[in-house]
């Protein structure tokens, strides 16, 4: 957001500030800064910890660091990347998560699409079928669907893991697409008919470019969602789970191996947040472009 | 516009890539193990809890495997603690490993009724030679072997602060009226001799069950498990009548009733071995050692030391067994399984992991020598040399009765040490909590 807003015109001509006005907001942007610093301080203890070395992390806290910073070492990191079953899990979980994302937003849009703009009768009972969908609870379906999967030889698959998010992620995407389409001015897609455009054309040339804020709204909820969860992968795989339950996999009441999981926590944390991060810009740029002549 | 037309372009493209690449990569992903492994002459694939250090030791225990019986390969998968949900679940898929290495005997004997395990019985004669005979019973199920005990911990053990016993001259208890008579030596030389962890109610319990077990023997220790025993029977009011010489000797007692109800175990840990002490021993399991480690300065050897509960009457060498145990079960019977199994029965498998440290293997062939210390060789051998082994009776009762914080046993134990008087009363209220609690 930041970012996007520095492009802004308005904002680059301003005035600088006068040394009252600073002065003046100074304890608000003190208070901002603690409640950041207190936001970040899991995150930074995570990532201390994974730089530790077994037997540091295990004895005593990580801020103990700050007195020995010498006991610092990528040598977990090393080591996490040379462990097959976290590397394997990540590829997995990276697999699931593209898939998971652009196929609902392929089937959504296209839904969304003739849910919002093309007249056929039930239209209004399906939509208001689908927002009811929104209610089923995940973990409704999870037994039956791990039966069919095994049927189906669908368990234990990337290609099943990406199908029951995509199952799930459609009510909810169809819904925010579908008003974001909505609101698309009537005129302007009329014009594009006049001018001939057939609905294809309509919704690649006006829809599409103008609903991405929504799509991308959209795909970082759902890269998130998908990047960070447990219980479907837990339950619908088992030597190609995804991250989060590989990790449980590690975890021990009696025992602990801090060198692993906290390295692979913090790395499985890491690359949605960068994804988040740069796709966030993209796609703001995208809106502006799209809403500013 | 341009630009917004590349850009729907772009993704379109992407997206169009993806859906035409991803079935290939998901089916590369899918022929691949997590180990990377494909296709070998012989293959048996583990599963088990093991993470960390310990999958570690294991693994180097598997590569002694492979040298023992070349053209063999073993893949070890960790399931941590949700171990049992993801072995059902593996075994719902028909996706389950050739062996598991269970954490809890009552899945194992879950798994055995439900015809989910295959018999030890070409095993049997190497487990024989060995172990000692209570593991084998350990390891069956209606007479059927079906399971290995690879490690076990022992919850028979008392830690001691070594400098107030040899202040007040005293020994290694070797039966449990001279474990009375130390307590009130120590009494007399100027320390309280117990530090209870009242306020963790399954320390009580745990204590109970070793006198239990002494005193009233097997046979009643299994059908009390079953609940076919009542808890109000005249064993178990005698088992409470012992106990209470240790609970109900409160001037004995680190900060009296009143403190012990208000002490955890890491608490009542560390006021026996920090500086100064506040009493002498503390009755607790052989995971009491790292707590000792973490939270004092304390050296084994020179400030604490550990000896075995000892016997009552004459119960012999008995020990409880703790939940941590490493039990191997044999899901699928191949040859490279069945050699596997074999092979994790032998000195030679469980030598490896004690050479590297922090296991307790109860294979009385194992050298007493290889243990990285006094303590825990002792820990082994009692285990090693047990003429009498039960699992601990929260891990063979419900839940809600044997180890919900609050209530059942933990709770009624906890009203037992306010007033240890009142054993008839206890009796009762166990009895009480039991029956619900078995009845669900």
């Amino acid at each position: 957001m930041a970012t996007a807003e520095t492009t802004q015109p308005a904002l680059r001509e301003k005035a600088p500030e006068t040394l009252a006005v600073r002065i003046a907001k100074a304890p608000i942007h003190l208070f901002l800064l603690f409640i950041g610093i207190l936001w970040l301080i899991p995150a930074a203890g995570l990532f201390v910890t994974s730089l530790l070395p077994a037997a540091a992390a295990n004895a005593e806290g990580w801020w103990h660091v700050f007195s020995k910073p010498s006991e610092l070492t990528f040598e977990n990191y090393r080591s996490i990347f040379n462990n097959n079953a976290i590397t394997h899990a990540l590829f997995v979980t990276a697999e699931v998560t593209i898939g998971a994302t652009i196929l609902p937003i392929l089937i959504a849009s296209l839904a969304a699409y003739a849910l919002a703009w093309i007249e056929f009768p039930g239209r209004d009972w399906a939509f208001v079928t689908v927002v009811g969908l929104m209610v089923v609870p995940i973990q409704m379906a999870l037994i039956p669907i791990f039966s069919l999967y095994n049927t189906l030889n669908l368990y234990d698959t990337v290609f099943g893991l990406i199908l029951f998010h995509t199952a799930f992620a459609l009510p909810f995407a169809i819904f925010l697409l579908r008003n974001f389409f909505a609101g698309i001015p009537r005129d302007l897609m009329e014009a594009a008919r006049i001018d001939g455009a057939s609905e294809w054309r309509l919704f690649f040339k006006v829809v599409l470019p103008l609903g991405l804020p929504a799509i991308a709204a959209l795909a970082i909820f759902q890269v998130l969602f998908v990047w960070n969860d447990f219980l479907v992968g837990f339950t619908l795989a088992q030597d190609n789970t995804p991250i989060a339950p590989a990790l449980a996999g590690q975890l021990r009441q009696f025992g602990s191996n801090l060198d692993v999981i906290a390295p692979a926590s913090f790395f499985s944390a890491v690359i949605p947040l960068t994804i988040f991060a740069m796709f966030q810009r993209y796609f703001v740029q995208g809106l502006l472009a799209g809403s500013v002549k | 516009m341009p630009n917004r037309r590349k850009m729907t372009r772009r993704v379109a493209a992407w997206a169009i890539a993806f859906l035409a690449l991803w079935p290939a990569a998901t089916a590369t992903a899918a022929n691949r193990g997590p180990d990377g492994s494909r296709g070998a002459t012989r293959h048996v694939s583990i599963m088990g809890a093991w993470a960390g250090a310990d999958e570690k030791s294991f693994r180097a225990v598997l590569d002694e495997f492979e040298t023992a019986s070349p053209a063999t390969t073993a893949t070890y998968t960790s399931a941590g603690d949700a171990l049992p949900d993801t072995l059902l679940k593996a075994l719902a898929a028909g996706k389950g490993p050739d062996v598991a290495i269970l954490t809890s005997p009552q899945l194992m004997t879950r798994l055995a009724a439900g015809h989910g395990l295959r018999p030890l019985t070409f095993a049997r004669s190497t487990v024989a030679a060995n172990y000692a005979p209570v593991w084998l019973k350990v390891g069956s199920v209606r007479g059927n072997l079906y399971g290995i005990v690879f490690e076990a911990s022992n919850k028979s053990t008392v830690w001691y602060d070594v400098k107030a016993f040899r202040g007040a001259d005293l020994k290694s208890p070797a039966t449990f009226p001279e474990l009375l008579r130390s307590a009130r030596a120590l009494r007399s030389w100027g320390t309280r001799a117990y530090s209870i962890a009242g306020a963790d109610g399954w320390t009580l319990a745990d204590l109970f069950e070793n006198v239990y077990l002494r005193q009233a023997g097997a046979k009643r220790y299994d059908l009390l498990a079953e609940h076919k025993l009542r808890w109000t029977d005249p064993s178990v009011k005698a088992a409470l009548r012992t106990t209470a010489n240790i609970l109900g000797d409160r001037t004995n007692i680190a900060g009296g009733t009143a403190g012990a109800l208000e002490t955890d175990l890491a608490q009542a840990v560390s006021q026996v071995f920090e500086v100064p002490s506040k009493a002498a021993m503390v009755i607790e399991g052989d995971f009491v050692a790292p707590v000792i480690t973490a939270s004092t300065s304390a050296q084994p050897g020179t400030d604490f030391d550990v000896f075995a509960f000892p016997p009552i009457g004459k119960s012999g060498r008995v020990v409880v067994g703790g939940t941590d145990a490493s039990i191997v079960v044999l899901l699928r019977s191949t040859p490279a399984s069945r050699a596997l199994v074999s092979f994790l029965a032998t000195s030679r498998a469980a030598s490896v992991w004690v050479k590297r440290g922090g296991f307790t293997s109860p294979n009385r062939r194992v050298s007493a020598k290889l243990y990285e210390d006094g303590i825990r060789r002792r820990i082994a051998t009692a285990l090693a040399r047990a003429q009498l082994f039960r699992w601990d009776l929260s891990e063979l009762q419900p839940a809600p009765f044997a180890s919900t914080t609050g209530q059942g046993e933990p709770k009624i134990f906890q009203d037992f040490l306010r007033n240890p008087g009142s054993v008839n009363a206890t009796a009762t209220a166990l009895e009480r909590a039991a029956v619900q609690a078995y009845k669900k």
